[in-house]
This record gives C-alpha cells, sequence and structure tokens, in this order.
C-alpha cells in the first residue's frame, strides 16, 4: 500500500537536503552527527559497551531524531558500533552499558561546535522547510512561532529568523494579523511560478556557467548517467538531490543576487516531485534524467546557449506531468499534525 | 491452484446481473470487490497491487496513471477496439463540452503522455478502454411540480432554491456534484463562472460563499455515495419527509420507479452532466492473469454487459452488438428514446419501465449532444477538495 510513509513526512523532517550556504562543513547534517560520533569512539571517549540510542543523543545534540538515526545506521554499517536489536546501538564489545544522560551530553557537547558551526536558525531551517512543504498540498497552515522554538530547543528569536527567511522563500506569508500563514499549493501557484522558471533559469544559466566548476559538472553528469543506468532500482532521495544541484546548486554562483533571489521564490514546484516520490513510482522521472543528461553535457562544454534551449523544453515539459502529480498527492492523507502548525479552516467565512 | 482475476469497481457497473453473467461466460473465476466511488478512486491510485482491473471513471484516469498504478492496454487485443466510439465532442472550439472529454487521455505516447490522438502506426496502446457512459441531471418529485410555475423550465438551479428549503440531495463525489452545483449557481444567477469544468480558486470562493449558508440552514438534505444510498435518502421514513429534488444516478431513478415512485427525470435547459466509465489494467500485472484481464476486457464489448448496463440506463462504447443482445422494445425505448411498446424490465427482471413511457432527452445522440459539462477531477482539485469536505462536513 502506497502513501504509508506520509505519517512519518512531518515526523522525520528530512534534512538529507542539502545546505544552500554550504561552506567547509558537511552539506548534511546527519554527515555531521555520523563524523562527530566516529571521533569520539576513535578516541576511545566512550566507556567500552556505551549503548547508543537514537532519543538521548538527538536530544543531547538538540537536532531531531531522523539524521541520529541515518548516522547511527551508517557507523553500524561501517562497523564501528553494533546493532543490540531495537535496543540502540553498542560501541565495543563489552556488556551493554547505559550512560547516565549527563555524562552522554559532556561527551557529546565536549567541544560544543562540533557538529555545526552555522547560526541557529540555520540549523534548522532545512528541517522547518522540510515539514511546511510536505503539508502545503493539504491545505493552509498557520504557524506557531513560539511552538516552533520549543520544538527545535531554539529561541523565538530563532524561529522568526527561519520563518523570515522562509517568507523570503515565499514558502510562508504574513498575513493581515501578522500570523504566520502557509498557504495551500494551488495548480494556480505552480502554472505561474513554473512560467517564471522557464524565463528565468534557462537564462541564468548562461550567466551562471562561467564561474560554474567543470569538475562539479562532470561529477553531476556522471551522477546522472549511473542513475539512468540503474533505473528504476535508484534510491528517490538521489533524485531528490539531483534537482537540488540542477536548479539550486547551480546557480549559486550567480552575480546578480537579485535574479538568484527571483529563481529561489518560484521554485515551489520543486516540491511536487519530491513529495510525490516518497509514495509512488518514479517512473516519470526518467525522462526528467534524460533531459539533465543533455543539459549537463553542453555545460560541460561550455555551450550555454544550447544548455539553455534544452533547460526552457525541460521545464516547459515538465508542466502538465507537475500538476497532474499535485492531483494525485490530494488521494494521501494529511501529514501527521505538529504542534507548531495548525489548519486553517476557510470554511468559517 | 488456478488463477483468480480480482475486478476492482463500483455498484454502478459491478450489478449483481452483471457479476453472475460473467462467472457463467468466463472460463476462470473472478474475484468482485465493490467499492463507493471515492474508495474505488483511492484504491486504484495507491495500491495497484491490489487488483488486477480497475472499472471506473475516465475522470480519475489522470490520477491513475501519473501514479503509475496501470499500464497500457494494447488494442491489437481488443477484438472489437474497431467499433468503440467515444462519446461527445471534444473539448474546446464552439461546440465543445468542458470537463473531461473521455478521448481527451485516451492514448498512450512514446514518452509516456497521454492525448487524444493515437501514435501514427501500428496498434494503438490506450490509458483505459471505454466502456459504459450516461448523461445524468436530477429527479423531482409531484411535491415540487406542486410548487413550480407553470411552464417553467427544468433547471440545475432548481437544487439551490428556497421553495423546497431543506430538501434537496446531492451526490457526494465532488467530481459530480461539483460540476452540478457550479451549473447550478451559474443558472440561478449566483455566481459568474466561466467554466464550469475548470473552477478558478475565486469561482470556487464564490460558489462556497453560495453554498455554505445554505448548507448551514439545512438546504441540503443528505449527500449519498452510491445508488443504494441514494434510494434509501428518498425513501421517506416514518414522519420524516424525504427530498422533493436529488442529483441520481439512473439505476437509482429506475429501481424507484420499480417500486412504484411518482418521480420525474429532469432534462435540464442547461443541459446534462456527462461521465463515462471504463476499464484498466493494473501495472502489476502480467503473465496468466494479464491474459484473463485481456478475455475480461473483450467480454465487456461483447453484447450482454451492454445489454444489462442499457437496463439500468446506461450506454455503451460499442452499440452493434446490443441489437442482439437487447430486445427490440428495449432498444427502441433505451437507445432509441422511442416510447415503451411493452413494459421493460430492469437488471433484476423486475418492471421499470412502463408500456408507453418515453425517455426524458430523447435518443442517445440527443441526450449525448445535451451534455453540458463531464465530470472532472479540476486542475485545482486540491483546494476545491477541501471546500468540499468541509461543505459536505466530512
Amino acid at each position: 500500500m502506497r502513501g504509508t510513509a506520509a505519517e512519518s513526512t512531518l515526523m522525520q523532517a528530512s534534512p538529507d537536503m542539502p545546505a544552500l550556504a554550504a561552506g567547509s562543513r558537511p552539506a548534511f547534517l546527519y554527515v555531521s552527527i555520523r563524523d562527530l560520533l566516529a571521533r569520539k569512539i576513535g578516541a576511545g571517549e566512550f566507556p567500552p559497551g556505551t549503548v547508543l540510542k537514537e532519543a538521548p543523543v538527538a536530544g543531547q545534540l538538540g537536532v531531531s531524531r531522523a539524521p541520529v538515526r541515518r548516522a547511527l545506521a551508517m557507523l553500524a554499517e561501517a562497523g564501528l558500533i553494533r546493532d543490540t536489536g531495537g535496543q540502540g546501538y553498542k560501541v565495543g564489545q563489552a556488556e551493554p552499558l547505559q550512560l547516565p544522560l549527563r555524562r552522554l551530553h559532556q561527551i557529546l557537547t565536549g567541544e560544543p561546535e562540533e557538529i555545526d558551526r552555522s547560526p541557529s536558525w540555520e540549523r534548522i531551517f532545512e528541517q522547518v522547510r522540510e515539514v511546511i512543504t510536505a503539508a502545503m498540498p493539504f491545505g493552509s497552515w498557520r504557524i506557531q512561532e513560539e511552538a516552533l522554538g520549543g520544538h527545535f530547543h531554539v529561541s523565538r528569536t530563532v524561529a522568526r529568523e527561519v520563518l523570515w527567511r522562509l517568507m523570503d522563500r515565499r514558502l510562508v506569508v504574513k498575513d493581515s494579523k501578522s500570523h504566520w500563514i502557509v498557504g495551500q499549493m494551488t495548480a494556480r501557484d505552480l502554472r505561474e511560478t513554473l512560467e517564471m522558471r522557464a524565463l528565468m533559469e534557462p537564462a541564468a544559466l548562461v550567466l551562471a556557467l562561467p564561474a560554474l566548476d567543470r569538475a562539479w559538472l562532470a561529477g553531476l553528469e556522471a551522477q546522472v548517467a549511473a542513475l539512468i543506468r540503474a533505473f528504476p532500482a535508484v534510491d528517490p532521495q538521489a533524485l531528490d538531490a539531483l534537482d537540488q544541484a540542477m536548479f539550486q546548486e547551480m546557480f549559486l554562483g550567480l552575480r546578480n543576487s537579485r535574479l538568484l533571489a527571483s529563481i529561489r521564490r518560484n521554485q515551489i514546484s520543486l516540491v511536487v516531485p519530491h513529495l510525490f516520490r516518497q509514495h509512488f513510482p518514479l517512473t516519470d522521472d526518467l525522462a526528467a534524467l534524460q533531459d539533465y543528461a543533455r543539459i549537463l553535457h553542453h555545460l560541460g562544454r561550455g555551450e550555454g546557449e544550447a544548455a539553455q534551449v534544452l533547460m526552457r523544453s525541460h521545464l516547459l515539459r515538465i508542466g502538465r506531468l507537475t500538476l497532474a502529480r499535485l492531483r494525485v498527492l490530494s488521494l494521501l492523507p494529511p501529514p501527521h499534525q505538529v504542534a507548531w502548525m495548525i489548519p486553517v479552516h476557510q470554511g468559517g467565512a | 491452484m488456478a488463477a483468480v482475476l480480482r475486478v476492482i469497481g463500483t455498484p454502478a457497473t459491478l450489478t449483481p446481473e452483471l457479476c453472475a453473467r460473467a462467472e457463467a461466460d468466463l472460463p476462470f473465476r473472478i474475484q468482485f470487490e465493490v467499492l463507493d466511488g471515492l474508495d474505488c478512486q483511492r484504491r486504484g491510485v495507491m495500491a495497484p497491487d491490489s487488483f488486477d482491473v480497475y472499472d471506473q471513471w475516465f475522470h480519475s484516469l489522470d490520477l491513475l496513471w501519473t501514479a503509475a498504478s496501470i499500464r497500457p492496454i494494447d488494442t491489437a487485443r481488443l477484438i472489437r477496439w474497431p467499433e468503440v466510439t467515444i462519446a461527445g465532442t471534444r473539448p474546446g472550439g464552439s461546440q465543445g463540452q468542458p470537463g473531461t472529454w473521455p478521448g481527451s487521455q485516451l492514448y498512450v505516447q512514446p514518452d509516456r503522455s497521454l492525448a487524444a490522438q493515437p501514435q501514427p502506426g501500428g496498434a494503438p496502446q490506450i490509458s483505459m478502454l471505454p466502456t459504459t457512459y450516461n448523461v445524468d441531471s436530477f429527479v423531482w418529485t409531484p411535491e415540487l411540480a406542486a410548487l413550480r410555475v407553470a411552464g417553467e423550465p427544468e433547471s440545475w438551479a432548481w437544487l439551490l432554491d428556497g421553495r423546497w428549503h431543506g430538501r434537496a440531495a446531492l451526490a457526494a463525489d465532488p467530481a459530480a456534484s461539483v460540476v452540478e452545483l457550479a451549473l447550478a449557481a451559474r443558472a440561478a444567477g449566483l455566481v459568474d463562472i466561466a467554466d464550469p469544468g475548470d473552477l478558478t480558486i475565486e469561482e470556487t470562493d464564490a460558489l462556497f460563499a453560495v453554498l455554505m449558508p445554505l448548507r448551514r440552514s439545512g438546504h441540503f438534505a443528505r449527500f449519498w455515495a452510491t445508488s443504494e444510498d441514494a434510494v434509501r435518502l428518498m425513501t421517506p421514513s416514518g414522519s420524516g419527509a424525504g427530498p422533493v429534488i436529488a442529483a441520481l444516478w439512473s439505476p437509482a431513478f429506475y429501481a424507484m420507479r420499480a417500486m412504484g415512485r411518482d418521480l420525474r427525470y429532469a432534462a435540464p435547459s442547461e443541459g446534462y452532466r456527462g461521465w463515462h466509465s471504463g476499464l484498466c489494467l493494473s501495472a502489476a500485472l502480467s503473465g496468466e492473469r494479464l491474459d484473463m484481464a485481456y478475455a475480461w476486457l473483450n467480454w465487456w464489448l461483447d453484447g450482454v454487459p451492454g445489454a444489462i448496463m442499457a437496463r439500468q440506463g446506461y450506454y455503451m462504447s460499442v452499440v452493434e452488438p446490443l441489437r442482439e443482445t437487447l430486445s427490440p422494445a428495449e432498444w427502441a425505448f433505451w437507445y432509441a428514446g422511442e416510447a415503451a411498446g411493452e413494459d421493460l424490465p430492469g437488471g433484476g427482471g423486475q418492471i421499470v419501465v412502463r408500456k408507453g413511457e418515453r425517455r426524458e432527452g430523447g435518443s442517445y445522440q440527443e441526450r449525448v449532444a445535451r451534455i453540458a459539462v463531464w465530470s472532472t477531477i479540476m486542475p485545482e482539485h486540491n483546494y476545491l477538495i477541501r471546500r468540499w469536505r468541509d461543505f459536505i462536513g466530512d
């Protein structure tokens, strides 16, 4: 049965999207957590037998459980810790040892800045964005600033900072009563923003091309080729990451900051394939991969004009599919509600 | 163990007569699962592994296809494919009928998109096999007749009319009901609506601004999901007075005629709401069950199912074999729109049409030509569905 993951969409706010303002730190939160834990294990800071569980680790690090779960699974796969069968993961061979929370805290936060040097708002931005966008096809919602801060253990000021930045991406608006509102995603929003994308992004591609790193482009091209070969046995998250690379990272080097801001404000349509892939087969994504392959091929050879034409035809082609996918999403159960986001009913009018 | 073909659909097509006859005619076992319309649609999209053949509306096709729940149908394997005709007229142009014209997404293209035209060369691949269809409106009772002004034309606006406040009933499926209410509000001069098959957000808001107060004041008695439901709803019990006007499908109308109820089926001056059914093959089908599914599709076009559908007022995409399977009197009434030359039975054998009666709206060509809008899942469905759920109090 499809759609059973709907509930988890909100609960496990996925941090897997690469952060846009990527510096030298890892783009993925789970990578930071994995690296931190690996260092602590390697340095012998955890007593032998220490049991690492998702919830306490997440709690001490002030992050959600999903990235911790992923980090622990990766460490287990690498043989650094062992799955104890539902009771967490164990460090070393000794008898299981439950560390007092205070001790866990000391070990994990001995280097407080270690997992993330970014401002607090940036640390939770992608998670909040994920929850909000997952709810958009299902109606309009009001965000409660204070509850949002409480949920992520950040101050109200930080929560507000996140919301301002989401507003800058047009994912959140302020209504006449100064409430933060996540508006229902409509077919009109998608049609209009896709029209904007078809106008702006092909042109931006030509402007961005001189600054694009050829090695990065080549890597992306190889990645697309590998996905096409493996299709349809590909990870939906790999396709999501590819969309991010093609339409967000691609433009980061733009010197025209107004153009970059306008592009970001009109990319709501990227939410649709992301949500769709969590529940339905990837069948129609093959054509997109083939489009990407052709675009990257020309970019790699410095042929901006050809890439521009292909990008435009790609954006025009996906319009109808995106609208059809939005209608399919209406059949999913609405996402599990979170305390900081409450549905807005229009029926009261 | 012998394979069993799993068919999901609604009571509209998977009638007891049809299921029994299929079991008798086909050399394999069939497991029928009869669901209400919206449940069936959801199953079709969400759980393609749970069925082999999906039997439902054309207007939900784009959901199933986009969700990759169904596979293309090879018309080379359909014996009567050359005889299949698509009812109605192509949208666009002065004669176009808005909403989901069943032909608009019939043919599978090489890039997996759907179009109204086949690719040249070879037997076309289709997304859904068109089967039965009809044009719908509403019924009204003698109580309403008493309140009607002499010569007043039948109109969808009657659904919203305060003269029979609290006595109107509607279908629960928004793909049908919202287009009917859009026709009604437009006909009553309450809301400007350009295309009742494609409401904008502003039109939706304006429509519900009219509907919500009516709903709160109790104008709409109840909402029904199936014909059986509708019959129960229309049958007054105890001291409560039943609806005097109800959007209704023809099986419910003829079932109540068989019970002797005095009801009129309207031919509204604004035109009918059309709908079309069809059959889809699950994306999970292969091997022996795929062959069985094609046998099921071919059986549907062969005349017997068409006759069973005709006796509840539905038409068929392949007409010729019906001249063999319907009696001349049945053909004359159901298809040709002539007065019944004798009493006519419904699917269960009971008399649903009495000698001398004539179908409202005339022959099937005349009725289909008067489709104002096809049932549809509109582009702004996600927005509309929330307003609709608020409206019916889901």
